[in-house]
Formats: C-alpha cells, sequence, structure tokens
C-alpha cells in the first residue's frame, strides 16, 4: 500500500478521519490558498474560498475513488469553488466576470495585502486579458512550477493543448508588459 | 519567450496574507466543520407532527382542488325541495287570483254602476253637470258609454223632467 492510498484510507476512517484532515490542511493550505488568490485576487475571498474548497474535500473524501493524485483533486475542487465564487459574486452586483476582475485589480493599490509594485500590478492586468482557461495554465505553470502532465491532470486537457496554451499566454503578457 | 518575461519580471506575484493567516487556518476549518456536524447551524424552531407530511395535501385542497371541483348537486329528493316548490306555487297562486279579482272589479258590475249614480244623485257630493264632463276624458267618450237595458222612451222621459231645456238648446 502506497503511502497515499494509506493517507487516504486514514482520511476515511471514522476512527482516524479528524487527525489525518487537519493533516491534509497542513500540507495543502498554502498552496491551494495561494492558487485561489490568483483566481480571486483578493484576501477575504481566497480565505472564504479556500475554507469552503476544504469543506467539501471533507464531505465528499468518502466519493473519492483514487482515479487521480489526491493533489490533483483538490486542486480541481479549488479551481471550480473559485469560478463559482467569481461568478455568483458578479452576479449579486449585476455586472460581467471580466468587469468584477478589473475591479479587483483595480483596489490593488490600496489593499493592505498587495505589496507588489507597479511591474506587479502590469503582470496582473495582463494576466486578466488573458482568456480563462490561459490565466488558469498561466499562474500554475509560471508561478506554481506545475508539471503539464500534473496540469493535465487537473485541467483535464492534454499535454498538447496545454504547451500551447501557456506558449500564447507568455506571448500576449510580453506584449502587454512591453508596450505598457 | 519565458526566460524573456522573467527578464522583465520576477516570479512575485505582490500578493500576501495577513500575519500569521496560515497558522491557525487547521483549527478555523475543523472548528467549521464541527459546528456543521453538531447540527448548531440548525435553527431551533419545531413543526408539528406529520406537517410536512400532509402539507401537499392541505395545500392541494386549497388550491388546485378548488379549481377544478365539480359543482354542487343538490337532490330533488331532498325535504327542503319540496317545501320551496310548495311555496312558490302558492304565491304563484295568490299573485294570480289577486290579479284576476282586480280584472273583474273593474269591467263589471251593472249593480255597482248602480250604486255610483245613486251615490251622485244623492247630492253626497257637490259635482255639477259640466265639471262631471270635464273629468271624463276623450277615450271615454269615444269609447261610449256600456251598453244598458235604458230604452229611449225611458231616456227622453228622464231629460225632460232633468234637464233646463233652454240651457241645453244653448249648448
Amino acid at each position: 500500500m502506497s503511502g497515499e492510498e494509506d493517507f487516504i484510507n486514514r482520511l476515511k476512517s471514522e476512527k482516524s478521519k479528524e487527525p489525518a484532515f487537519k493533516e491534509l490542511i497542513g500540507l495543502y493550505k498554502e498552496r491551494l490558498y495561494w492558487h485561489i488568490r490568483k483566481i480571486v485576487i483578493n484576501h477575504d475571498d481566497a480565505d472564504d474560498v479556500l475554507q469552503n474548497t476544504f469543506i467539501k474535500v471533507y464531505r465528499n473524501m468518502e466519493g473519492f475513488k483514487g482515479e487521480s493524485k489526491l493533489y490533483s483533486w483538490m486542486y480541481r475542487i479549488a479551481t471550480n469553488e473559485s469560478i463559482t465564487f467569481i461568478n455568483n459574486k458578479a452576479k449579486m452586483n449585476s455586472i460581467s466576470n471580466e468587469e468584477l476582475k478589473n475591479k479587483a485589480l483595480d483596489s490593488l493599490t490600496s489593499d493592505v495585502y498587495f505589496e507588489g509594485g507597479e511591474i506587479q500590478l502590469k503582470l496582473q492586468q495582463a494576466i486578466a486579458k488573458l482568456p480563462h482557461k490561459q490565466q488558469l495554465v498561466f499562474n500554475m505553470k509560471y508561478f506554481d512550477d506545475i508539471t503539464y502532465e500534473e496540469l493535465s491532470e487537473i485541467l483535464d486537457t492534454s499535454v498538447g493543448a496545454l504547451k500551447s496554451s501557456y506558449h500564447l499566454a507568455v506571448k500576449k503578457i510580453t506584449a502587454y508588459l512591453t508596450h505598457n | 519567450m519565458e526566460k524573456d518575461l522573467k527578464h522583465i519580471i520576477n516570479k512575485g506575484t505582490g500578493f500576501k496574507t495577513p500575519p500569521a493567516y496560515f497558522d491557525a487556518l487547521e483549527d478555523q476549518i475543523l472548528n467549521r466543520i464541527r459546528l456543521e456536524q453538531e447540527g448548531l447551524k440548525k435553527h431551533p424552531f419545531a413543526v408539528p407532527n406529520d406537517y410536512f407530511n400532509s402539507l401537499e395535501e392541505s395545500i392541494s385542497k386549497k388550491t388546485i382542488q378548488t379549481t377544478v371541483a365539480e359543482p354542487k348537486i343538490i337532490s330533488l329528493k331532498t325535504p327542503n325541495f319540496f317545501k320551496y316548490a310548495a311555496s312558490i306555487a302558492a304565491l304563484f297562486l295568490l299573485v294570480f287570483s289577486v290579479y284576476h279579482f282586480q280584472n273583474n272589479v273593474n269591467t263589471t258590475g251593472e249593480g255597482d254602476f248602480t250604486s255610483v249614480t245613486d251615490y251622485i244623485e244623492s247630492d253626497e257630493i257637490d259635482i255639477s253637470t259640466y265639471e262631471l264632463q270635464e273629468l271624463l276624458s276623450d277615450e271615454f267618450v269615444e269609447s261610449g258609454f256600456p251598453e244598458s237595458d235604458i230604452s229611449q222612451e225611458e231616456l227622453l222621459e228622464y231629460l225632460s223632467y232633468n234637464i233646463d231645456e233652454t240651457a241645453f238648446l244653448n249648448e
């Protein structure tokens, strides 16, 4: 039995469920937080989505079949939760997702939890202009160094398509930063 | 290409978190899960037994069944029906009798005609022949007097005793 299989069994067992889950949060909290934060931009929103992600993982652990790696499954949940969060927030404010993201980026300059300079702000603006899938690929590959194989599992997309997406994203961002 | 980008900007996103944010995260998330499991998020209100089981039927009675309900059929055999029918028949008979009686009063009675002339002649009322003529409508005059058994001789005899010939000729 592999280490991950054993860990999953502990997560499913009534006896060891709670300590195992605490361990799981400790292992993935930062990686998932930064993944979510890059999508929703704002810290408070990222905190909400992160907690919802772990709660969803806890509730659905029984149904996890082990067909993909645990972290791939959790990344998928975190990505879906982030997208759902943005959709709901945009709907509540009666604006489009793009408008919502632009508003979040505009408020970064006064955000106490943003310490980047002008160039970091420009980079976020450039990312926001990319198609949604390219944003995800770029963020996970460029900032988190996730391999194409792992990305393929998380985003359920072929390695070839991911390479193409990433290449296009880098090209567009470089052009944006050069011209702005 | 990526090297060019990294040359422009390092990998930092510029985002940061509140101090010690990650330190308390495990306990925070586990507490939320515990709260949900212990049902503390549930409200303290209760409903009567079987409330939700009978709710569908109850609402259906007040909505769907009301709008498509068959019209109520009253049986002819009920005792009330005969009471109402008898009352209506009695009322109809009463109205018919009164109407018939009034018609008879208006059109018949030679005896009544005599009584009226006797009454006028008895000087109980102070009315002249001229005034009487004025009271009679043209329609009444044109339709003529009711037929009577008075012969022409009797009429002439009556006139010779009761009319002032000079005044009559003048008129």
